[in-house]
């Protein structure tokens, strides 16, 4: 009811003047008949009556929702108040902005990468099974189960409510002019069911394409489609040619589904009994039963396993483990924790962002005490006069968040560009999070709110001929106001200080990382892989040759100063156990080889410390001669010549082309490479010539002269128009591969964690400014005293700098503190540094006192400029 | 004399709300009691409280309109348009079924309340 009358206000006022009107004739015609004159009769009808324009206020009033009416009175004045102050509002906007912005970047990046990577059904129940042994816990012993192993952890076990198996093979896709390596994943029939992705063209395969017999079909990855057929959609239906076998192609998936990295999938069931290969071996993948643990999984698959391993020890460890790992944690693994240290860093971000804003409502409100005072003194209630403040924190806050969404697109644009690859699911897609976006809003909206009321409780509160008379320039004038605003400012410069000491640290860091010399040079190397299918028909042999021609047609193309082929880079290698002849030892020990041809060490960079490199008679005649590194020499022949010593690398006894007798005679040794990862030790290795045994993958790598991306299709083109059956993948610049790989996540940590740095110290700058500038403009009467009783310039800067060097020496003590707590948190992704190193924090140190001087020193200048006569006079 | 002004309005600063509820829920029961003949119209309801008070009650009758137009927003009152008996345009009142239960529970209150300060008033001599 009275809603509805609030929207027809007009309506009912006119009607209520009508009625009003008929009143005042009704009275007339009795005044006449009463015997008066007519202006008498009219008369005495309206003082019978009473005021009509207060009747009608009255009711107008029952009818008006009031609250409505007086907010928008109270927003449209806000509105007015914030654009005539137009600094402040701009500098508050950017500020809650960056705060919203940053955080809700951040906070996307991880429930994206860490938290919902994966476009596939339960993901989050989805697990991978592998078998590990336990003398060597790092590396995966078994991931691709054998096919009797797979189909009895699925047929015993309870703790799965579905499983399905995939492996990747490296195939031959065969067009007539060209051979491109394709990686194509065999998958039971149910594992699209199982992953709950539907086509974006076509269809995908079902039971019934898994039926022996049923005709060979495959569905395209999305980005396959387009890199081998243009995007073409036509594709679906026809035929292409895998390992020289027809399939046909029935659909293609949408650019999320990457499902195992694969360009196809392929239906293949696991069949008991069948011998262990790559397309019938297969990882274990399973949705845990809602309710059902890891370790129950685990504990379950254990007891499987041990009595499969009494049946079959060869296919087992000695002391294994049976792990069940959610695909999230197998995927993101170490990257959590940089981004948690982010994450953690950006909320530092968002609070600081809050104190500012907070700090400068306060100093506004004070400033604007005698305004409020004013309109308490009209009449104004308190209520109104808070809600009025509230109106115009909400409204700041409101535009603060409008900022905060633009700001968040624009960031998350930029971080894309550094997103590192490792760590990073193909699947994820980052896009802007919805609640967390809302979540921030709500946390600075909250903070503009309550700070903007504590002014307002204060300001209504005074009375109003203290306020009149001291209005906004009382020297004595809330001291407890001022307490909160440099306890503020104190809390920020310590919260930025902290983000400025890991900034320091990790740019400290990634300077020594940096620094870490590779033992290697990849300047202008390209690196293509060598593939050929499982079916082909050649020896190992006859291909390790095939590759040596392509090798020598590479060599021969100009601009190449050196080029190799080999089964992998320096900084990787084969692991195998080794024993020396002449110095047996009790325990196992472990060693890293590649398989390579001569010029391999020229190609690389890799410097020879003695001895000799290999001929073209080593690698041709398949010598049984070895290159080793300086710590294999110094690790096995300590004190000794290695040179003409003998070493047994034994694991080549057991690879798919086997060597009888892995005798081989050392004839130089090379420096070391970084073969143990970036921050671990180098590893002892041995480089053997690349006929040795024609098993593994190889690859051709080519030093250019000029930059090597030009050259990628020359080579690709040399080598078909010799051998157009050879699977020749695309190049990759060796640089970008290392510099991802070594590189890419902490430079990652470093630009994010840089820039919200950067960013909070803007944010101190602003807070210490807008406070001093503030205390400055609150104290000019009592400098303009000072000054006419003969202080000096001097003075002047000394009292104003001293005011803020205190708040800003407590706060980075407290922020020294807080950061010596806070960089043992990010001390596991510190390398070569010290989390308490002198240098860094310094530095950190040395950068927020500046700062916070120069934002001192402005007001100080400003304050020196006072002209005493000028501010005495003023009011 | 009292006078309706104080009776009709919204409650001015120096009433205590107990003051206010209780002239406002008088004002308003008098309205109702006016029109439980019939229909009327504001000023013949005006002129009926007055005289059937024996002019104890004045009124500035302006006062009123407001106490009819919070009634009829309640819901205990309607109006409409009608001629008035000297050919005049008014607006009629008159109570709905809603309003009659009110006039009818207001009215036992209002005896049980006078009841009770005239007990209290009258001297303690028994």
């Amino acid at each position: 009811m009275g809603l509805r009358r609030f929207f027809r206000r007009r309506f009912w006022d006119e009607e209520r003047a009508r009625e009003l009107e008929a009143y005042l004739e009704h009275e007339t015609d009795e005044n006449l008949a009463r015997g008066m004159s007519a202006e008498e009769a009219r008369y005495a009808a309206r003082r019978k009556l009473g005021n009509p324009v207060r009747i009608r206020e009255e009711i107008h009033l029952m009818n008006s929702a009031g609250i409505l009416e007086t907010l928008w009175q109270d927003v449209r004045y806000g509105l007015r108040q914030l654009a005539g102050d137009r600094g402040f509002t701009t500098v508050a906007v950017l500020t809650l902005g960056l705060g919203i912005g940053s955080v809700t970047v951040m906070y996307s990046v991880i429930h994206n990468v860490l938290l919902d990577p994966f476009p596939y059904a339960h993901s989050n129940r989805m697990v991978d099974v592998m078998v590990r042994d336990m003398d060597q816990p790092d590396s995966v012993f078994r991931g691709g189960l054998i096919p009797d192993e797979f189909l009895d952890f699925q047929e015993q076990s309870r703790a799965f409510e579905a499983v399905i198996g995939t492996n990747t093979e490296g195939m031959v896709l065969r067009t007539p002019e060209r051979s491109e390596p394709v990686s194509v994943a065999w998958g039971t029939p149910g594992m699209f069911a199982f992953l709950g992705v539907g086509p974006l063209l076509g269809r995908t395969f079902g039971e019934t394409d898994g039926q022996p017999g049923a005709p060979p079909v495959a569905v395209l990855s999305h980005e396959a489609w387009q890199r081998l057929f243009g995007g073409d959609a036509s594709v679906v239906g026809r035929t292409i040619v895998l390992n020289e076998a027809p399939y046909s192609v029935i659909g293609v998936m949408p650019p999320r589904f990457t499902w195992h990295v694969a360009d196809a999938w392929v239906p293949k069931p696991i069949e008991r009994g069948a011998a262990p290969s790559s397309s019938s071996q297969r990882w274990f993948q399973a949705h845990l039963r809602p309710g059902a643990s890891e370790e129950q999984a685990e504990a379950e698959l254990q007891v499987i396993a041990e009595r499969r391993a009494r049946e079959h020890p060869q296919d087992y460890p000695k002391r294994f483990r049976i792990d069940v790992i959610t695909v999230i944690d197998w995927v993101v693994g170490r990257f959590r924790g940089v981004l948690y240290t982010l994450f953690g860093a950006v909320g530092l971000l968002l609070l600081i962002a809050c104190v500012n804003v907070a700090n400068m409502l306060l100093a506004r409100a004070s400033v604007r005490e005698r305004e409020i005072t004013i309109r308490a003194a009209l009449g104004a209630s308190r209520a109104r006069i808070v809600r009025q403040l509230l109106v115009e924190s909400a409204l700041l806050a409101l535009a603060g968040g409008v900022a905060g969404c633009a700001i968040a697109w624009g960031l998350l644009q930029a971080l894309l560009q550094f997103l590192p690859r490792q760590g990073v699911a193909y699947e994820v897609e980052i896009s802007l999070d919805r609640p967390v976006l809302l979540f921030s809003l709500g946390v600075s909206a909250l903070a503009s709110l309550v700070f903007g009321l504590m002014p307002a409780l204060h300001g209504s509160r005074r009375d109003l001929v203290g306020g009149l008379k001291q209005g906004g320039r009382g020297i004595a004038a809330g001291f407890r106001q001022r307490g909160l605003r440099g306890g503020l400012v104190i809390g920020e410069v310590a919260l930025s200080l902290v983000l400025l000491i890991a900034a320091s640290l990790l740019v400290r860091s990634f300077v020594q990382m940096t620094r870490v010399d590779l033992g290697m040079d990849a300047t202008g190397v390209l690196r293509f892989v060598v593939l050929f299918a499982s079916n082909d028909p050649r020896t190992p042999a006859q291909q390790q040759q095939a590759v040596s021609r392509a090798l020598e047609r590479v060599a021969a193309l100009p601009g190449v100063v050196a080029a190799a082929e080999a089964t992998g880079l320096p900084t990787d290698g084969f692991r195998s156990d080794i024993e020396v002849p002449g110095h047996p030892s009790a325990e196992r020990r472990r060693m890293r080889y590649q398989l390579c041809s001569q010029g391999y060490l020229r190609t690389f960079g890799v410097r020879l410390a003695r001895g000799r490199d290999f001929t073209e008679d080593d690698v041709a005649g398949a010598r049984r001669v070895a290159l080793v590194n300086e710590t294999l020499a110094a690790t096995h022949f300590p004190g000794e010549d290695p040179i003409g010593r003998t070493i047994v690398v034994a694991g080549l006894r057991t690879v798919s082309d086997p060597v009888a007798e892995p005798v081989f005679e050392i004839v130089g040794v090379t420096r070391d490479a970084r073969n143990g990862g970036l921050r671990g030790d180098p590893e002892p290795a041995a480089f053997l010539p690349s006929t040795t045994s024609g098993f593994g993958r190889r690859l051709i790598a080519a030093k250019m002269a000029a930059d090597p991306r030009l050259s990628i299709e020359p080579v690709r083109r040399a080598v078909w128009s010799l051998d157009p059956g050879l699977a020749l993948s695309q190049a990759q610049v060796l640089d970008e591969v290392l510099r991802e790989r070594y590189y890419a996540q902490p430079r990652f940590s470093l630009i994010v964690l840089a820039t919200f740095a950067a960013v909070g110290l803007l944010l101190v700058a602003v807070g210490v400014y807008g406070v001093m500038a503030y205390t400055v403009a609150r104290q000019r009467q009592e400098i303009a005293v000072r000054m006419a009783l003969g202080a000096g310039r001097g003075a002047v800067h000394a009292l104003v700098l001293g005011t803020g060097g205190r708040l800003l020496a407590t706060g980075i003590a407290l922020g020294l503190l807080l950061g010596l707590a806070a960089s043992r948190l990010i001390a596991s992704q510190l390398w070569g540094t010290s989390p308490y190193d002198p240098l860094a924090l310094g530095l950190a140190v040395a950068v927020i006192l500046a700062i916070g001087l120069l934002a001192c020193y402005v007001p100080a200048a400003r304050a020196v400029r006072i002209d005493p006569v000028a501010a005495l006079r003023l009011d | 004399m009292i006078f309706w002004s104080s009776l009709a309005s919204v409650p001015k600063k120096g009433v205590t709300a107990l003051e206010a509820d209780l002239l406002q829920g008088t004002l308003d029961l008098l309205v109702l009691k006016a029109l439980a003949p019939g229909p009327a119209h504001g000023h013949a309801i005006a002129h009926l409280i007055e005289k059937r008070s024996d002019e104890v009650l004045q009124v500035e009758h302006g006062s009123l309109y407001p106490a009819l137009h919070r009634l009829e927003d309640r819901g205990w009152l309607a109006s409409f348009w009608g001629t008035s008996e000297n050919n005049r345009k008014a607006r009629y009142y008159r109570l709905t079924p809603r309003g009659r239960r009110q006039l009818a529970s207001q009215a036992g209150r209002w005896a049980e309340i006078v009841a009770a300060v005239n007990r209290v008033l009258r001297p303690a001599s028994d």
